[in-house]
């Protein structure tokens, strides 16, 4: 015997079923359910006629099995679809409360859920369906809805599944795809994609309603009033010409006042609906973040967390905590784990690899950098009048390179230990570098003036030109610093490792690279144009070094570039071989004039024209300034001129070989009488 | 102390007040009175032993209950451990604890069920307890379509 002895005293059974089970507490809940199910078909949410022909047979509690409850479920299992007869084994504990408990258990369950667990509920089997698609259910929806926080009582309009179907179905009634978006006043869900079904609630909308009740907010609308509903529409049509004339008015009243409340509910509702999306996404991420760091701790066991760490840490983006197995908002258990476990440590094996590899080039970089950073440092404190090696030709000596290469990544390489290695190494690599390179530029020379020697490198008729950018002309240690000449490795002789690692250095900063003679030529035109202005100074042009030229400092005319607005061209000596190249010109000999031509001359102002002979670094027209600060004790302050003529202070400085502008105080000016 | 016999024939000892947490044996015991006659039960001594002293629901208290309160499912640590059961013996417990009318324990069943159920989507259900689906796929399109409709009547 299974009976309820509280079944009087259940408040939750519903109202209709009360009545029936206080008449039948003795019969037991099989008669008490038969007799629910003979009111459900009087008065269900669902229709009757299409579940009473293919309902199974209801199958006797166990203890009362007889040969026709038997048969009943024989008859059962061949209304069953083939898919299902296969099902082995004993009904599960659900399956055995509905068919085996009170109903009131039945409901006592039910009511700790939610709508949505009850409309699932209803969706497993046609037993469930029957119980809870009955309007005897109601009070369980009712309860149902109660344990929902804050939310919005049922419209009228709606019953409990319908109601429920709106709030936790979240898929769209059109496509039936996932969806969030409630049309609250259509009641139903649509995707953004399934909105463009709507029609604009515009002209040709409202031309379609009655004009009795067009210009009132009769007619539900979604999307801040800019979409209708056609089925809405015409049912409200419908309506509403169903009734005689006298009632419509009434009718249009009413529906106002409706779409008023539902329009309130609405909004309630959504204010629901978004405090229930934000619970859960925080829910969401909490998982994942707890997921996640189950995973770490996984990790951590087998030594592999530090990996994970770094990966998250990447700059590039996090892929660990967005990888598929990681971002999943579910517990992590110990089949889960052992799932993942092989894939999620090859990707971390990989990423090692990987980032081994990129923390090496970086590691790299930042040597080399550091020491460019050093070398130019050294480099501008160093007197450049006797050629200096490129940096390529001091970085890939062999020592510096080891120091680059073969200390481990993970060691930082400090700038005093940088700085003092290459003070160590650089005198011998420049004695090995600078009379092989001098050698090459002699070579160029005497292909032209056979047995000249390295002092005639010096002369002013010594001119070379770079075959790389037309024009340039390059007296004496000016080509061992001219851009062209710097060019990458020769590969032969490099690694391709540490030639892929260095060459993007050498792209970026051409002064990176190795010096080389193949882009010098000798020019014997220019060579020729320096010689005349050399005679025309009364020198002689076997001996005039580029010095003595400078110190001679012709002042020169083009004859050929007269312009008859603007006036004569007039330029130093530097300029000429630049500019003017076959062009005729003349050479100091502008008698009274001179004076008033050299008051339009324009002094150059490039802080890079000049260095300090003392210390080497570039000062410009502010070198006398700096001779006073820096160098009072080797340069008697009294000798220096006030007026900052730097021709009075010649012996302090000397043209500045790395100078892209060609050597001059003064810039080439045009005079016009 | 009252002598219990399980269905099995075996006997148990316990002391009347912990007993008397069944509604049932509480009011067995009130008819028939002190007497060495053994009382046939199936096994919740345990049960009723941990929350021994607990006050007893009144007799009225379903009717008394307000209904419009939020049910939640929480349970406590100790039922929680005692509940964790396959399914079978859970259907014997929620079974027995509305027979013998142990309100607290059917609660502990019927909320424990809740808990499997809450969150699942119907083919979820029907793997954990095994229920078969004998939806036509016909009648299931039917089905969301009736649930969504505009129930113009009500």
């Amino acid at each position: 015997m299974r009976r309820s002895l509280r079944l009087r005293e259940k408040s939750v059974i519903p109202a209709v079923m009360q009545e029936s089970t206080e008449a039948t507490t003795t019969d037991g809940p099989k008669r008490l359910r038969e007799k629910a199910r003979k009111e459900d078909n009087d008065d269900e949410w669902h229709d009757g006629d299409e579940d009473e022909d293919e309902r199974p047979a209801k199958r006797a509690r166990q203890g009362s099995k007889n040969s026709a409850t038997k048969s009943k479920i024989r008859s059962k299992r061949q209304r069953m679809p083939e898919q299902f007869r296969k099902v082995r084994g004993k009904l599960g504990l659900l399956a055995r409360l509905v068919k085996d408990v009170p109903l009131e258990v039945i409901f006592e369950i039910f009511c700790y859920l939610e709508p949505g667990d009850l409309l699932r509920l209803a969706r497993t089997s046609r037993d469930l369906r029957g119980i809870l698609m009955s309007k005897t259910s109601e009070n369980i929806w009712c309860t149902a809805r109660r344990n929902v926080q804050d939310l919005p009582p049922r419209p009228k309009d709606l019953n409990e599944p319908q109601y429920a179907h709106l709030l936790f179905e979240a898929y769209c009634h059109l496509c039936d795809r996932r969806c969030d978006n409630v049309l609250w006043n259509f009641r139903m869900r649509s995707c953004k994609k399934c909105l463009n079904n709507f029609p604009y609630n515009d002209d040709v909308f409202q031309q379609d309603q009655p004009h009795e009740y067009r210009a009132r907010e009769v007619l539900p609308t979604e999307d801040y009033d800019s979409l209708g509903n056609w089925e809405i529409a015409a049912r409200y049509k419908e309506e509403f010409y169903a009734l005689n004339h006298g009632e419509r008015d009434a009718w249009i009243d009413r529906k106002e006042e409706e779409y008023k409340e539902m329009e309130v509910h609405s909004n309630e509702c959504q204010i629901w609906l978004n405090t229930k999306l934000a619970e859960r996404a925080n829910k969401l991420t909490e998982l994942r973040n707890e997921r996640k760091e189950a995973i770490l701790k996984r990790l951590e066991e087998i030594g592999w967390r530090a990996e994970a760490e770094m990966m998250i840490k990447d700059y590039r983006g996090d892929i660990f905590t967005n990888h598929k197995l990681v971002s999943q908002p579910r517990k992590l258990t110990d089949y889960g784990w052992n799932c993942m476990e092989t894939e999620l440590v090859q990707m971390l094996s990989e990423y090692q690899v990987e980032r081994l590899i990129r923390q090496r080039g970086e590691a790299l970089e930042s040597r080399y950098r550091l020491f460019f950073s050093l070398l130019l440092q050294i480099e501008s404190e160093t007197d450049l009048r006797d050629p200096f090696p490129a940096a390529g030709d001091i970085l890939t000596d062999p020592r510096i390179e080891a120091l680059i290469w073969d200390t481990p990544f993970d060691e930082k390489l400090g700038d005093s230990l940088c700085r003092s290695k290459l003070l160590e190494y650089l005198p011998s690599i420049i004695n090995d570098w600078r009379p092989a390179k001098v050698q090459e530029v002699l070579d160029i020379l005497r292909k032209s003036r056979p047995g000249a020697t390295i002092s005639d490198l010096h002369l002013a008729t010594s001119v070379f030109t770079c075959s790389s950018c037309i024009g340039k002309v390059l007296h004496y240690p000016k080509m061992f610093y001219h851009r062209c000449c710097h060019q990458s490795f020769q590969t032969s002789s490099r690694s391709d490792e540490r030639l892929e690692v260095y060459f993007p250095f050498w792209f970026t900063r051409r002064s990176l690279g190795v010096w080389v003679s193949s882009p010098l030529v000798y020019n014997d035109s220019a060579s020729q144009v320096i010689k005349k202005i050399v005679e025309a100074c009364n020198l002689d042009p076997e001996t005039t070094t580029v010095d003595d030229l400078h110190l001679a400092n012709p002042l020169i005319e083009c004859s050929s570039c007269v312009h008859i607005i603007r006036g004569r061209q007039f330029m130093r000596w530097p300029y000429l071989p630049i500019l003017h190249m076959g062009h005729t010109f003349k050479v100091n000999s502008f008698g009274a004039e001179t004076a008033q031509i050299l008051a339009k001359e324009v002094q150059v102002r490039d802080r890079n024209a000049i260095c300090c002979s003392h210390c080497h670094g570039t000062h410009g027209l502010e070198l006398s300034d700096h001779l006073k600060e820096e160098h009072d004790d080797v340069v008697g302050i009294d000798t220096l001129p006030t007026s900052g003529d730097l021709l009075q202070i010649r012996e302090h400085w000397y043209w500045n070989p790395r100078a892209v502008e060609p050597p001059g105080l003064y810039k080439p000016f045009v005079y016009k009488a | 102390m009252v002598t219990l016999v399980t269905s099995d024939n075996e006997k148990f000892n316990a002391e009347k007040e912990v007993v008397e947490r069944s509604v049932l044996i509480k009011n067995m015991l009130e008819d028939v009175g002190e007497s060495d006659q053994p009382i046939p039960l199936p096994m919740f001594l345990e049960y009723c032993e941990h929350h021994r002293g607990e006050p007893l629901p009144a007799p009225d208290a379903d009717t008394s209950q307000d209904d419009t309160r939020k049910r939640t499912t929480d349970i406590s640590e100790w039922d929680q451990k005692f509940i964790t059961v396959d399914q079978e013996m859970l259907f014997e417990i929620i079974l027995a604890a509305n027979y013998l009318d142990i309100k607290s324990l059917l609660d502990v069943g019927c909320k424990t069920v809740a808990n499997m159920i809450k969150g699942k989507t119907p083919e979820e259900i029907r793997k954990l307890f095994n229920i078969v689906n004998d939806f036509t796929p016909r009648r299931r399109c039917a089905q969301i379509k009736k649930e969504n409709e505009w129930a113009e009547d009500r």
